[in-house]
């Protein structure tokens, strides 16, 4: 190629006014032998840019990814439940179950006055059913009310707690 | 994420991934490293990546900050050995011809890395990936004068550098 051609095609390079294929063009030259001593500088940028666009993987590099991926996936099956882990599911079942009992040996013995009439504890008030339907219809009403607030309409079920309250007035409080 | 969407829409970037791995570690084994990390990830993390719009742009940044981390860990191994075998006191090559000899490539690539920010990725959108000015526009959000300026600039200051390495060496 003439050196003015290049020259040329080089001031438009730094300038950033360089099509794509005049581009090319200045790639071919610097990957060239034929290089005039003025444009030696200017060679590495070039070549760079020729060396990483025609860069490409082996072609079994895919093939080795998905090996790899297999392989990780039969070891991720075959992987067994090692002994000190069946161990830990063992303690804590009988944590667990110990946790437990002594919450229910423990509440009965409590010796609360209230613990020996039925009552219920609603929103911090106590409430004695005079029979197991009350209990029932509290319990459920109490329920309600616990659902309603976490709708955000506490309203509605207080409301009806009272209503309870107004059906049955003598058997409320101590 | 099935085998088959990987196969489709992450395996193919293989070469993409690639080439942006070598043009920041620049060498071809550690690159190569690189993407076979960011594709085993890829995969292992599919349930979790189900919402991820942008699969692509995502393995993207992956292999940028892996080879990063790289290029940082063998800066670190380089610098122990260097100080191990100072007192042996061999002939040691000068920096051109150290680079030369492992990494042909050292000195644009120290180049475009002291780029200011805008005009490093309007320079590698350009000369290395080869998009248009209005795919640079589109990718980049500048507008097309800001996008030629960004590029002149830098390539200007690629001008210098190079010039000044190349009187240095001589």
């Amino acid at each position: 190629m003439h050196m003015t051609t290049i020259d040329k095609l080089l001031d438009k390079y730094w300038a950033g006014e360089t099509s794509l294929n005049e581009e090319a063009q200045l790639r071919d030259y610097f990957s060239g032998t034929d290089i005039a001593e003025s444009h030696r500088p200017f060679a590495e940028v070039f070549v760079y840019q020729n060396k990483i666009a025609q860069a490409t993987l082996p072609d079994d590099f895919e093939a080795e990814i998905l090996k790899k991926i297999a392989n990780q996936h039969t070891r991720a099956v075959v992987k067994p439940i090692t002994r000190i882990r069946k161990w830990l599911a063992v303690a804590a079942a009988v944590l667990f179950l110990l946790t437990a009992g002594i919450f229910f040996l423990k509440t009965p013995s409590s010796s609360n006055e209230l613990a020996e009439i039925p009552h219920l504890i609603i929103n911090g008030e106590v409430y004695y059913p005079a029979s197991e339907e009350e209990a029932y219809e509290l319990t459920r009403q109490a329920l309600l009310l616990v659902s309603s607030k976490m709708n955000k309409e506490p309203k509605a079920s207080i409301k009806s707690l009272k209503n309870i309250k107004n059906i049955n007035p003598a058997s409320w409080g101590k | 994420m099935e085998m088959e969407i990987y196969k489709q829409s992450v395996l193919p970037l293989k070469n993409q991934l690639y080439r942006l791995a070598l043009r920041i570690v620049g060498r071809e084994d550690q690159a190569q490293d690189v993407v076979q990390e960011v594709l085993i990830k890829v995969w292992e993390k599919r349930t979790e990546l189900k919402g991820v719009h942008n699969l692509p742009g995502y393995c993207v940044r992956m292999t940028r900050n892996l080879a990063i981390d790289k290029t940082r860990s063998r800066h670190h191994q380089s610098t122990t050995a260097l100080l191990q075998v100072q007192h042996f006191a061999a002939p040691t090559p000068t920096p051109y011809e150290a680079t030369a000899e492992n990494d042909t490539f050292q000195l644009i690539r120290s180049i475009v890395k002291k780029l200011p920010e805008a005009q490093r990725e309007i320079f590698e959108l350009r000369d290395f990936d080869g998009l248009s000015y209005k795919e640079i526009v589109e990718k980049t959000g500048q507008s097309m004068s800001q996008v030629k300026v960004y590029l002149s600039r830098a390539r200007y200051k690629i001008k210098l550098e190079l010039i000044n390495a190349y009187d240095n060496h001589r």
